[in-house]
């Protein structure tokens, strides 16, 4: 037991080191320390389910040491910046003013192939689109356009819409969806009544979604979608 | 918070149980290897009956050196012991020195979970 504890927790920071050094790619969405402590739990929990010679003490203080080092981690990750910069990536600016930063490119290990991919991927055909480029440290990319390439915006069109609000499924499959409509403040009564209005049959009806306005779409059993 | 103080507390569990189990891992070992060091020559009439009382001694532990020495481990033990039985009864000499060998093989095995050396570290 005492030399699983320490091995565990060497491993624990060589794993870190080295995801570390692995680059913000390899990492997705977690933190480098909450993947490390996703890994190993699964492998270690693992470990007398498929050997039953193994004790399942053998499983469980790593796991206690894992779940520490993971709960203190993220709290010294909170605490310390120097600490969070060290162990987390930080975003790094591959484009600024529409010009490419070559030595970043280099360090993010990233090919000018596969930043024209992630750009064309952002729905901008060229780099020369592309205002500023930023790996964001959960590895994806954020690309903001030139001004003359960005969509222009209801402001700038004049133009003063209603905002829609959130939609919610208040009917589905031949059922009423109750949280649906306590979400928008409705209840079945409204909805009937609602539909009726409008000469909709509800059993005639796939799914009805609806918002806090009172506004209604419709998908009827062949597909077909409607508004009102 | 009360997570971090929760996940703590579980810490200074498992370090107090650590902590214990290396007293009685290393305890249970000095005893059985004290005791099988003691044990008089097959030849002796005590033979049979000291290994006895080395056999009683170790199935007593054996539930709770279970719960965190591999079961690889506590079979080769318990198959030592039932071997230098075998040969003390059947006054099989070198078979007899060969299982208390493997016996003394055995218990270091166990024991070196918990210990500190490079070698078990790395």
């Amino acid at each position: 037991m005492l030399t699983l504890l320490i091995r565990t927790v060497l491993i624990y920071i060589f794993l870190i080191v080295t995801l570390r050094l692995m680059g913000k790619r390899q990492i997705g969405e977690l933190e480098v320390t909450d993947l490390i402590a996703t890994l190993l739990l699964s492998e270690v929990a693992s470990l007398p389910i498929a050997d039953p010679s193994i004790p399942v003490s053998h499983a469980l203080v790593p796991m206690v040491v894992l779940l520490t080092l993971e709960v203190i981690s993220s709290l010294l990750l909170l605490r310390v910046p120097r600490l969070k910069k060290l162990l987390s990536a930080t975003p790094t600016v591959l484009m600024e003013g529409g010009v490419l930063d070559r030595r970043a490119l280099l360090d993010a290990r990233l090919s000018i192939e596969e930043l024209m991919s992630e750009v064309r991927q952002q729905g901008y055909a060229d780099l020369e689109n592309v205002d500023c480029a930023i790996l964001e440290k959960n590895g994806k990319l954020t690309v903001l356009p030139k001004a003359k390439y960005a969509p222009p915006t209801a402001e700038q069109l004049g133009l003063s819409p209603a905002d829609q609000g959130l939609m919610h499924v208040v009917y589905n499959s031949h059922r009423f969806n109750d949280a649906g409509l306590t979400m928008i403040g409705k209840n079945r009564d409204w909805l009937c009544h609602e539909l009726s209005s409008r000469g909709v049959r509800l059993r005639d009806l796939f799914c009805v979604t609806a918002n806090r306005d009172g506004a209604l779409y419709w998908i009827d059993r062949n597909g077909r979608g409607a508004s009102s | 918070m009360r997570s971090f103080i929760a996940t703590l507390l579980l810490l200074l569990l498992t370090l107090a149980a650590t902590a214990c189990n290396f007293s009685y891992i290393n305890s249970t070992a000095d005893t059985l290897q004290a005791q099988a060091e003691a044990l008089p020559p097959p030849q002796s009439d005590e033979s049979v009956a000291e290994i006895d009382r080395l056999e009683e001694l170790w199935e007593k532990n054996v539930p709770l050196v279970s719960l965190t020495v591999d079961f690889l481990t506590v079979d080769r033990v318990t198959e030592q012991i039932t071997l230098l039985k075998v040969c003390a009864v059947q006054q099989d000499l070198d078979g007899y020195f060969s299982a208390l060998a493997l016996l003394w093989d055995a218990v270091e095995d166990m024991r070196r979970l918990e210990s500190f050396s490079p070698q078990n570290l790395l």
